[in-house]
């Protein structure tokens, strides 16, 4: 039963194979076909960039360079807020509540005109209760403060403000202003 | 395509007007410091009647008049039992003939009646042609600020009419200032000025009025003050005196900034 159907199906196949055979020897090449590649080929040149001058160059580049220029302009604009921002925040530092004249401060009654200097140093208060001024680079014992001093070549050394320093800065002068400390 | 077009040359436009804003910035900052230094005002506190303090960072450019020299400032404050304390802060001072400063500052205790304790030294080289200021620290490190210097003309003397600025938080009444004429200092010509300053009775809790005074003499070539004494009840005196004054022109190594680390401000 077997080996009757393996038959029928090797000569179904036989069959379909020979038809294949003569269809493929009944195919001969178009006698136009060249001469419609070579019309097809003639058109694409007519139509391409190189007919109508120099090459340009693809427009791809274009997003990218936008992209470049507004995320530069975002940068710079970004650098001018933050500087106004930094120094904002520095002004309302300064102007804060905790930020204080000396007590009884002394008058100015300079009269001449003179050169001056003005800086900061940290300073914390002594069990006396008096200002001493401390080592920018060790750890504070007490509330440390910066005191704005500002000196005179008229012989006149003046504190202008006491700003308590901020405790979350690293120990250190800030920004290095601080004079050293022998 | 057509929105594409019209997208790149906004951009275009976009880009020419930063590029544009940026280098008109650029010039106007050039402009600026280019421009020639301003004359100093006639006084130190010239249109002003409530200033807090003088400025503090105040730069004149003084050239052709080079010097060096040693001001000492000592104050005494005498207690209620009799017993003196002594203070003192020392200024070397160097400058050379295109108005370059170099100032030393051995500083001991600074301010009035509570005064900060300190025992530091700063440096600080001033160039006003550059419009910078060098603070030098023993440990190496410079820090550069820029400064705004005034050009001070001999011509200009200054107008002790206005008075010394008013301290804006004291209650200060303060006299005209007085002139006391000329003298020779140390082979310089000294102008002398006098003025008095009065806290009223009762202003800070006080029984009777505090009476405060200072004396200046300026030397008229060098444009600094070389003695001054200045009185305070609350503090007491300070005498003012600049030593070892020496014409000559400075050596110039003692105006340049040691390189590395520079920091701007």
């Amino acid at each position: 039963m077997n080996e009757e159907l393996a038959g029928n199906r090797h000569s179904h196949t036989a069959l379909l194979l020979r038809q294949y055979a003569r269809d493929l020897a009944q195919i001969a090449p178009s006698s136009d076909l060249d001469a419609r590649i070579d019309a097809l080929v003639a058109a694409g040149r007519q139509n391409s960039p190189a007919s109508h001058g120099p090459v340009r160059r693809p427009r791809r580049l274009l997003p990218f360079a936008a992209a470049a220029g507004i995320a530069a302009l975002a940068i710079i604009f970004g650098i001018l807020i933050g500087m106004r921002l930094e120094q904002s925040r520095e002004l309302a530092a300064a102007n804060s509540g905790q930020t204080h004249e000396p007590a009884w401060p002394t008058a100015d009654l300079t009269m001449w005109p003179s050169d001056s200097v003005s800086f900061k140093i940290p300073a914390e208060y002594s069990a006396q209760g008096t200002l001493v001024a401390v080592d920018p680079n060790t750890r504070n014992t007490s509330t440390r403060y910066w005191i704005d001093v500002v000196v005179s070549n008229d012989g006149t050394f003046r504190i202008q403000k006491i700003v308590p320093a901020d405790p979350k800065q690293k120990q250190g002068a800030p920004d290095g202003i601080a004079p050293h400390i022998q | 395509m057509a929105s594409r077009r019209i997208f790149s040359r906004a951009l275009a436009l976009l880009g020419a007007f930063g590029l544009g804003v940026l280098s008109l910035h650029a010039q106007a900052q050039d402009q600026s410091r280019e421009a020639a230094i301003p004359d100093c005002p006639p006084a130190p506190a010239s249109g002003s009647t409530a200033v807090a303090h003088s400025t503090p960072d105040n730069v004149r450019l003084v050239t052709g008049a080079p010097y060096s020299a040693l001001g000492t400032s000592q104050t005494v404050t005498t207690l209620p039992d009799g017993n003196r304390v002594v203070r003192q802060n020392t200024i070397r001072l160097w400058r050379d003939s295109t108005g370059r400063t170099r100032s030393e500052f051995s500083l001991s205790s600074i301010g009035g009646p509570t005064p900060l304790e300190v025992n530091a030294t700063v440096t600080v080289i001033d160039d006003p042609s550059t419009r910078e200021r060098h603070m030098l620290q023993p440990d190496g490190r410079v820090v550069t600020v820029p400064i705004a210097p005034c050009r001070v003309l001999a011509s200009n003397e200054p107008d002790l009419t206005v008075g010394p600025p008013r301290p804006a938080g004291l209650p200060l009444k303060v006299s005209q200032p007085v002139k006391l004429g000329e003298r020779q200092l140390d082979g310089e010509t000294v102008a002398g000025s006098r003025v008095e300053a009065t806290i009223p009775a009762g202003a800070v809790g006080n029984d009777h009025p505090i009476k405060m005074s200072a004396e200046q003499w300026y030397g008229k070539d060098l444009q600094v003050v070389v003695e001054a004494t200045y009185r305070d009840p609350r503090t007491g005196e300070t005498r003012y005196k600049l030593r070892e004054i020496r014409r000559n022109e400075p050596d110039a190594s003692l105006f340049e900034v040691p390189a590395g680390g520079i920091k701007r401000r």
